[in-house]
C-alpha cells in the first residue's frame, strides 16, 4: 500500500512552527515521530481478556450481562462446596486484615525524617551482629559437665559418689536407678568423700542396670565420656576408674616428651616443638634482625629455611 | 586296623601344627594386641559357620560344654540422646557385629572393591578408524626419498588416531558378598573398639545455623580439632533437616550421610561415626550374609 504523503498526516500539524506554542520544537518533533511511525491501534488501559472480547461480540454491547470471566478460579461454575467455603473464609479474613489508610497514617508518613548519620541506626552485619543473633537462640546445653575434670582425686571422688548414690537407690528398692542424675549438683567438695578405704573399688558392676546408672552419673559429674568399649571391658569399679583417669594419648611427640620427666632434668637436652631451622639458630644468637635488614636494603627476598 | 594305626601319627602331627598356627604366625597387617581370648573365639565362631554354636543374644545361657572364658559374649553399647549426649540405655549387639578383630587385609579388599566400582571409566580416544578423514595414500610408496606412509590418520602423524588409547570401560572388580559383609562389620567393630562409634537415637539439632552445630560439636568433642565426624542418618528427611543444613555449612566439622549411601570407606574415614540406632540396625541386617545365625539387636 502506498504510504500517505507526509504533508497529509494530521500529526504534521504539530510541526507547524508558525503557530505559537509553549512546547519546544524538539519535544514536538519526538511526539510527531512516535505517532507517525506507529501503525498499531492505541491500546486501552489494561489488557481485555479474550473471553471478554468474545462475550462483547456475542451480546453486541459494551457491557454484556453475566460473569466477566466464567473460567476464573472464583467463578460459580468452578466452585465445589469446599472451595466455596474456602473462599468465604478468605474473604472474611480479608475484611479483618486489610485496613485502609486513614488520614492519621498519612500524618505519620509526614513525620518521617530521613537519617543524616548512621549513629542511631540499627547495624546489620559484622561480628557483633552475629554475636547478638546468637544471644537470641538457645545455647547448647549438654548432659555432661561443661569442663572435663582433670584431677585424678576429683575423678575418684566423683566415681565414689556415683557408686554410693546408685547403690543407695538400689538397696532402697528403687526401680529407676538413673534417678541419681536428677540430684542437683551441689558444691560439695568431692575430695571430702575420699577415704583411705579402697574396698569399694573392688565392687563388681556386672549388672547392666547398676553399671549403666554408675556410668551415666559419673559421666555427668566428670564430663568425661567413656567409650562403649571402655564400659564393655570394665567389670569392676576399679577398672572404670582406670579408664576414667587414663589420659588420652598425646597427639604430638613433643607433648609426650615434655610429659617425660627424664628429659626435664637433663642440662644438655632441650625440647623444641618443631625443627630448629637456620633462621631459628640466627635468632638465638640475635643475628637475624641484622640479616633481615641487610636483605631488605639489597631488595632481596627475606626467606630462608622456615 | 593296620591302616588306622598308620594314620594316627599323621593325625597328631596335623593337629599340632594347627594348634601352633594361631600363636606363632601373625600377619603384619593385624594389630599387635588382640582384644582377648573371648574375641579370638568369637572370631572363630564367626568364621567357622558350620561349627558355630547357635547363639542368641537375648538368651545367652552358659553352656556346659563351652568353658566360661571363651563363651560368646555380647557387645554393650550406649545409646545417647543427641545432641545432649545423655546416655539413655545400654544396647547389646552380638559379638559377630561389634567385637570382630581387625582384619586390615579384608578392609583393604573392600575399599579397593568400592573404589573400582566407583570409577567412572569414561576416558575415550579415537583409533585411526574412528578419526574422520580419507584413506588416500599420502605419497607414493617408493621414489620420494621419504618414509613410507599410508593415510593421514596414522597414529604416527599429528591429527591421526591414538594407538592404545583409553576407551570407555567398566573398572569394577568382584568381591564375594560374604567377604564384603565381613569387612563391613569389621570396620564397625574396629570403630567400636577404638571408642569411635557413638550410637544416638535421633541425629538432629535444634537449629540449622552453622555456629550452633559448631558449638555442639566442640562441646561434644566431635569437631574439626578431633578429626571431624560422620553422621549416619537412617533416612534423609524433615526429621534431620537441621543437622544436614548445618553441616553443609560447617563441612570442616563433619558430614551427614544417609544409611544407603554409606560404604566401608566411609566407615573408616573421619574421627568418629555418629550413627542413628535404626540406621545401625538396618546396616547390620544388610551385612550378615556370612553368618548362619543372626541376632540383631536394635
Amino acid at each position: 500500500m502506498k504510504r500517505l504523503p507526509r504533508t497529509a498526516r494530521s500529526v504534521d500539524l504539530l510541526l507547524d512552527i508558525s503557530r505559537p506554542t509553549s512546547i519546544c520544537r524538539s519535544c514536538r518533533l519526538r511526539a510527531a515521530q512516535q505517532s507517525a511511525l506507529s501503525t498499531s491501534a492505541i491500546r486501552r488501559e489494561g489488557p481485555v481478556p479474550f473471553t471478554e472480547r468474545i462475550r462483547k461480540r456475542i451480546y453486541g454491547t459494551e457491557n454484556p450481562p453475566g460473569q466477566e470471566d466464567p473460567y476464573a478460579r472464583n467463578s460459580p461454575l468452578r466452585q465445589t462446596p469446599e472451595t466455596r467455603e474456602e473462599l468465604r473464609v478468605l474473604e472474611s479474613e480479608d475484611d479483618l486484615t486489610v485496613q485502609k489508610a486513614t488520614p492519621e497514617s498519612s500524618e505519620l508518613a509526614n513525620m518521617y525524617e530521613p537519617a543524616n548519620s548512621w549513629d542511631s541506626l540499627e547495624w546489620v552485619g559484622g561480628e557483633d551482629y552475629l554475636e547478638a543473633l546468637k544471644d537470641d537462640e538457645k545455647p547448647y546445653v549438654g548432659f555432661m559437665h561443661g569442663t572435663k575434670v582433670q584431677d585424678n582425686d576429683e575423678i575418684r571422688a566423683a566415681l565414689r559418689r556415683a557408686v554410693v548414690e546408685v547403690y543407695t537407690l538400689h538397696y532402697a528398692g528403687r526401680e529407676d536407678l538413673t534417678d541419681v542424675c536428677n540430684a542437683r549438683h551441689n558444691d560439695d567438695d568431692f575430695k571430702s568423700l575420699l577415704d583411705r578405704n579402697y574396698e569399694w573399688l573392688a565392687l563388681s558392676i556386672k549388672e547392666p542396670r547398676i553399671k549403666f546408672a554408675i556410668v551415666k552419673r559419673v559421666m555427668q559429674l566428670t564430663g568425661i565420656r567413656l567409650s562403649d568399649y571402655a564400659i564393655q571391658t570394665s567389670p569392676t569399679v576399679e577398672a572404670l576408674l582406670q579408664r576414667l583417669t587414663t589420659k588420652p594419648k598425646p597427639k604430638k611427640l613433643v607433648e609426650a616428651l615434655h610429659a617425660d620427666s627424664r628429659f626435664a632434668n637433663l642440662q644438655n637436652v632441650k625440647l623444641f616443638e618443631r625443627r630448629v631451622t637456620p633462621i631459628d639458630k640466627e635468632k638465638q644468637v640475635g643475628r637475624w634482625k641484622v640479616i633481615e635488614e641487610a636483605l631488605v636494603n639489597r631488595d632481596l627476598p627475606v626467606t630462608g629455611h622456615q | 586296623m593296620a591302616s588306622k594305626t598308620l594314620a594316627r601319627p599323621a593325625q597328631t602331627f596335623v593337629s599340632q601344627t594347627q594348634c601352633l598356627i594361631p600363636t606363632l604366625t601373625r600377619s603384619m597387617a593385624t594389630e599387635t594386641s588382640l582384644p582377648g581370648q573371648q574375641i579370638l573365639q568369637s572370631y572363630a565362631n564367626a568364621h567357622l559357620t558350620s561349627t558355630a554354636p547357635p547363639t542368641n543374644s537375648s538368651t545367652t545361657k552358659p553352656s556346659a560344654s563351652i568353658p566360661a572364658h571363651i563363651q560368646p559374649t555380647t557387645a554393650t553399647a550406649t545409646l545417647y540422646a543427641f545432641p545432649s549426649l545423655e546416655p539413655l540405655r545400654f544396647l547389646t549387639y552380638p559379638f559377630t557385629h561389634l567385637l570382630l578383630p581387625l582384619r586390615r587385609d579384608i578392609l583393604h579388599r573392600a575399599v579397593i572393591f568400592e573404589g573400582d566400582a566407583t570409577r567412572q571409566g569414561t576416558a575415550s580416544t579415537k583409533w585411526r578408524a574412528d578419526v574422520h578423514g580419507s584413506g588416500r595414500k599420502i605419497r607414493p610408496q617408493k621414489g620420494t626419498g621419504h618414509a613410507r606412509l599410508g593415510d593421514k590418520k596414522s597414529p604416527m602423524l599429528r591429527g591421526g588416531g591414538v594407538a592404545f588409547g583409553p576407551h570407555p570401560r567398566d573398572f569394577s572388580t568382584k568381591l564375594n558378598r560374604k567377604i564384603y559383609d565381613l569387612a563391613w562389620r569389621t570396620a564397625l567393630s574396629y570403630r567400636y573398639q577404638k571408642g569411635e562409634l557413638v550410637i544416638v537415637e535421633d541425629a538432629e539439632i535444634e537449629s540449622p545455623q552453622r555456629w550452633y552445630v559448631k558449638e555442639v560439636f566442640e562441646a561434644c568433642g566431635f569437631g574439626n580439632a578431633e578429626g571431624r565426624s560422620t553422621v549416619i542418618v537412617d533416612r534423609n528427611g524433615a526429621r534431620n533437616k537441621n543437622i544436614r543444613e548445618a553441616l553443609e555449612k560447617a563441612g570442616e566439622d563433619g558430614r551427614v550421610l544417609e544409611r544407603d549411601d554409606v560404604d566401608v570407606k566411609d566407615l573408616l574415614e573421619t574421627g568418629r561415626l555418629i550413627v542413628e540406632r535404626k540406621a545401625l540396625a538396618t546396616m547390620f541386617e544388610d551385612h550378615v550374609s556370612d553368618l548362619t545365625t543372626v541376632n540383631v539387636e536394635g
